[in-house]
């Protein structure tokens, strides 16, 4: 599996042309620097990939985009727009989705369901349209029902549309996930550990699921973090390393690849097999 | 308000405290042992105070031993619900168990009903409702005893927490229940000893609610809930945390007892009975971590 | 919360092809209506009444089902919310002598708008402390019906007689020639059916999946772009103004409202009959409402027989050990617990994994 599209893509991304752009963002908890000054900025079409020791800070960095933690300073734009401070689902409606390292899809719902979900605010009535104006409640959801089939489509779900997802494997679960973002309509996509758990033959399927999305939007921008080495380098555009909550290098794999400090730190100077 | 009001008020609220804090101290072991808020807690009280009744002035048993006797039957039949019921429901949602504890309460409320009546006893505690002079304010006797009887089962319960082989694995089972396991602790026996403990406690805490002037009625298995905003106080799963709630409350709940008709009359007689929630409200609204919880506090 | 409960159907495309289930659905309704014109013509006053008063129980059960079944926020303030809502009918129909109509509307908002307060409180709380909070807020409830007496009569509580259940000037507690009780049943069933229609709207759509997704897990909830917050507060509201519809139809089934009626025993009496019925499924509570005070009647008036005379102790016979009370206590003690153990879903979610009913309610290819 070569490196998708790479040579289409601008290697280092320009202020202007930013989907989204991370500077000085720093996080304490209690006496605790867990991020310490992280700036990088991803480009509509790029996929960033951020890797890093365990604790290194780059699932934090998530939480801090999407929302979910309130960094004490730096700003995060999408596009032009602060949304640092934002609520995260008020983030989900400026443009950015994300996945968990730890699934986050609704147990006891079906397939169907939680893609539903995903289009959540996209989706019109409101609590009193639903009740009062049962027809034209019933057409959107019809209209979204069709929207889902399209993506369990894309995703091949449509088998297991109505099975419902606690009972379904890890890797199936995973890419629900990755559909349900899709859903969300995002400029941004953040995916965490999206090959955590997964096979060789799965990573190479969600890969195949990744390249899909990439080719329906082509400016969608992707920030990944990964463990998994031979998945990262054939599919980032860009690296950013983190550890201990700082940003150590960025650059291009083959750039990071090279880095001293990178082996240094990511592998504690033990040989190395990047 | 007089000097001797006001100490006299003071001792009450220690008392109603201590009450609370034994009260919460319950809700508290079985809510850390095995996450369930426990409803049937009430049940403990309303058995305790009834078998202290029944023992004492059936049986004329000697009441300290009559007491005693109700908290080691206590223990028991909390032992027995923990074995029957409550096992059953480790793996479901926390929802389920709490309603189940409702069931128990409601069932041990008929039972109780069933055996006793529905009309309320004198407990025949030896104290009744004399008072003794402290620095010339009077102060209840049943108030004295409820401090002391709560000193000495608070101080077992920490040593034995703290101390005791059986309160190290409790508290290791509380912290990581996993790593419990992984040292050989058995969390079904944790379980067990803590449900026996809230049988205990409840029964104490039944003999101080019936105490004095209250008698023993049926309503002592409501009148327990009072003590759930101290453990909300403390943050659910502390005991220490659960004896400076219930003290908290008891004080606050008798300050207003005491000030409350002279300057809030309007408010009416039943207002002090509110006051544990409105304490609890009130520090929620300022402090949603609790008093002395360490609750992340959410975004959202 | 981590759950063994299944969802309830939401998905829209089962609300699309709903014209295209089997017959045996249709006959199912149809059976239902037969039933629902000519019970009050077959039942006697007395269980005439008992319906009226499990109809009033079923509207106020479909809000807790919602907001406990659905968005998994446990709260035991539900007859505090018909507390309001029917002290506020009497309030505003024999004081201010506004028509009944409207008095709905004033009992559902001023209920609602509680409700909502609530659901500020829970926006900042956890599951068990809401529950606790939530009954504190049953007991500031109690100690406000008894104490504000120009409005609620205290304790001794107040005549709600004067209520009239009535759309402007057609009085539908006397249709025609039809009695009180019968008017009443067609009424407040009419109102079961309206409410049941209006709840399964909303759990099929997109406000009863982010509902589930609140109840599962707030934080992923979030993350697909549902206002946790709002969506908490709204709950809050619409459950409880639901239950302030309760009210309004309680005070006009009753000649007199106490503020007993309003209180723990109502709370427990409640969540028996959602988790009997079936905590996470509209027609659970339904059930759940005709069930649970069916039985405790068939106590009542089975209790000298032969069966149940050598346990209950009544003025005829005191050989028994429970009262009358305490016996129907014990029944849905041991009901509950043993529902919760065997089948966490209730009547309802037993029937729907049943595969007779699955076959019958099966959609056509």
């Amino acid at each position: 599996m070569g490196p998708i599209t790479a040579s289409l893509i601008p290697l280092q991304a320009t202020a202007q042309t930013a989907a989204l752009t991370v500077s000085g963002l720093s996080l304490r908890f209690g006496g605790n620097q867990v991020l310490d000054d992280i700036s990088f900025d991803v480009a509509p079409g790029e996929i960033l990939a951020t890797i890093g020791p365990n604790g290194a800070g780059k699932t934090t960095l998530f939480n801090c985009i999407s929302g979910l933690y309130r960094p004490q300073r730096g700003s995060v734009k999408l596009g032009e727009t602060e949304i640092l401070g934002l609520r995260p689902s008020a983030i989900v409606g400026k443009g950015i989705a994300r996945t968990f390292q730890h699934l986050a899809l609704f147990g006891p719902m079906t397939v169907e369901e939680n893609l539903l979900l995903g289009y959540h605010r996209a989706i019109h009535s409101t609590l009193a349209g639903s009740a009062l104006f049962p027809r034209r409640a019933r057409r959107e959801e019809a209209a979204y029902a069709e929207k889902v089939t399209a993506l369990m489509e894309q995703f091949d779900l449509t088998d297991i549309r109505s099975e419902i997802v606690s009972k379904l494997p890890h890797g199936v679960g995973k890419r629900i996930e990755l559909a349900r973002a899709v859903a969300m309509d995002p400029s941004v996509l953040l995916l965490d550990e999206p090959a955590a758990g997964l096979n060789p033959e799965e990573t190479e399927t969600f890969a195949k699921y990744l390249a899909g999305i990439r080719a329906a939007r082509p400016s969608l921008a992707v920030v990944l973090i990964e463990h998994d080495m031979p998945f990262v380098l054939s599919i980032a555009d860009r690296i950013v390393v983190l550890n201990f909550g700082r940003q150590i290098v960025s650059g291009s794999p083959a750039e990071i690849q090279r880095d001293p400090r990178v082996i240094e730190a990511y592998l504690g100077g033990q040989k190395v097999e990047l | 308000m007089t000097g001797y009001e006001v100490l006299q008020t003071f001792f009450s609220g220690l008392a109603l405290g201590a009450s609370y804090a034994i009260l919460a101290l319950g809700f508290v072991i079985v809510f850390a042992a095995t996450k369930v808020l426990n409803f049937a807690q009430g049940a403990f009280v309303l058995i305790g105070a009834y078998l202290t009744f029944e023992f004492e002035s059936q049986l004329s048993w000697p009441f300290p031993i009559a007491i005693v006797m109700s908290m080691l039957v206590s223990a028991l039949i909390g032992i027995l619900i923990e074995r029957t019921v409550i096992r059953r429901f480790s793996h479901s949602q926390a929802f389920a168990a709490v309603m189940a504890t409702v069931g128990l309460l409601f069932a041990s409320q008929a039972v109780v009903a069933g055996f006793w009546g529905d009309s309320a006893r004198n407990l025949g505690d030896p104290w009744g409702l004399e008072t003794v002079r402290i620095f010339g304010a009077a102060i209840a006797v049943s108030g004295l005893w409820a401090i002391g009887l709560s000193s000495v089962l608070l101080g077992l319960v920490f040593g034995f927490l703290r101390f005791s082989r059986g309160g190290l694995s409790m508290r290791a089972s509380v912290s990581d229940q996993e790593a419990a396991i992984a040292q050989g602790i058995n969390p079904r026996r944790v379980a067990a000893v803590a449900w026996g403990l809230a049988g205990a406690s409840g029964a104490v805490a039944g003999v101080l609610l019936a105490t004095g002037s209250n008698g023993v009625n049926g309503t002592l298995a409501v009148a327990a809930f009072a003590a759930l905003p101290a453990m909300v106080l403390g943050g659910l799963d502390s005991p220490i945390g659960a004896l400076l709630g219930g003290l908290i409350i008891g004080m606050v709940q008798q300050f207003t007892s005491l000030l409350q008709p002279v300057y809030l009359s309007g408010l009416g007689s039943e207002f002090s009975s509110v006051i544990p929630y409105l304490v609890l409200i009130v520090v929620l609204l300022i402090r949603p971590q609790g008093l002395f919880g360490t609750r992340a506090v959410q975004r959202f | 919360m981590t759950s063994t409960l299944t969802a309830a159907p939401t998905a829209g495309s089962k609300a699309a092809s709903a014209h295209k289930r089997r017959p045996w659905v249709i006959t199912g309704f149809a059976a239902l209506a037969v039933a629902y014109i000519v019970i009050p013509f077959l039942a006697t006053d007395p269980v005439l009444y008992l319906f009226g008063y499990c109809a009033v129980l079923a509207v106020a059960a479909l809000g807790l089902t919602l907001l406990t079944g659905y968005a998994g926020q446990i709260s035991l303030a539900q007859p505090f919310f018909i507390g309001i809502g029917a002290y506020a009918t009497v309030f505003v129909t024999v004081q201010l002598g506004v028509p009944f109509a409207f008095d709905l509307v004033f009992a559902i908002l001023v209920s609602g708008l509680v409700g909502a307060g609530s659901g500020w409180l829970a926006v900042r709380l956890g599951g068990l402390e809401l529950a606790i909070v939530t009954l504190g807020i049953l007991v500031i409830g109690q100690y406000i019906f008894n104490t504000w007496t120009p409005v609620t009569g205290g304790e001794t509580g107040v005549l709600s007689s004067g209520v009239e259940i009535s759309l402007g000037p057609l009085n539908l507690e006397k249709l025609g020639t039809f009695t009180e009780q019968q008017s009443l049943f067609w009424v407040l069933w009419a109102t079961v059916a309206a409410v049941a229609f209006f709840c399964s709207m909303l759990v099929r759509r997109a406000p009863g999946r982010s509902w589930i997704a609140l109840r599962e897990n707030g934080r992923a909830a979030e993350a697909v772009g549902i206002h946790v917050r709002s969506t908490k507060i709204a709950i809050f509201a619409l459950a409880s103004g639901i239950g302030g519809l309760a009210g309004g139809l309680y005070a006009g089934l009753q000649q007199y409202l106490s503020p007993l009626d309003f209180g723990f025993n109502t709370g427990m009496l409640l969540f028996a009959i959602v988790i009997l019925g079936g905590i996470n499924r509209v027609a659970g509570a339904i059930i759940g409402a005709i069930i649970v005070p069916g039985v405790q009647f068939y106590i009542s008036e089975q209790a000298d027989s032969l069966l149940l005379a050598p346990i209950i102790t009544t003025g005829v016979t005191d050989s028994g050990f429970f009262t009358v009370g305490s016996f129907s206590t014990l029944i849905f003690g041991v009901l509950i617990v043993a529902v919760l153990a065997i089948e966490p879903d209730g009547i309802m979610g037993s029937l729907s994994r049943s595969r007779l009913y699955r076959r019958l309610t099966a959609h056509r290819p």
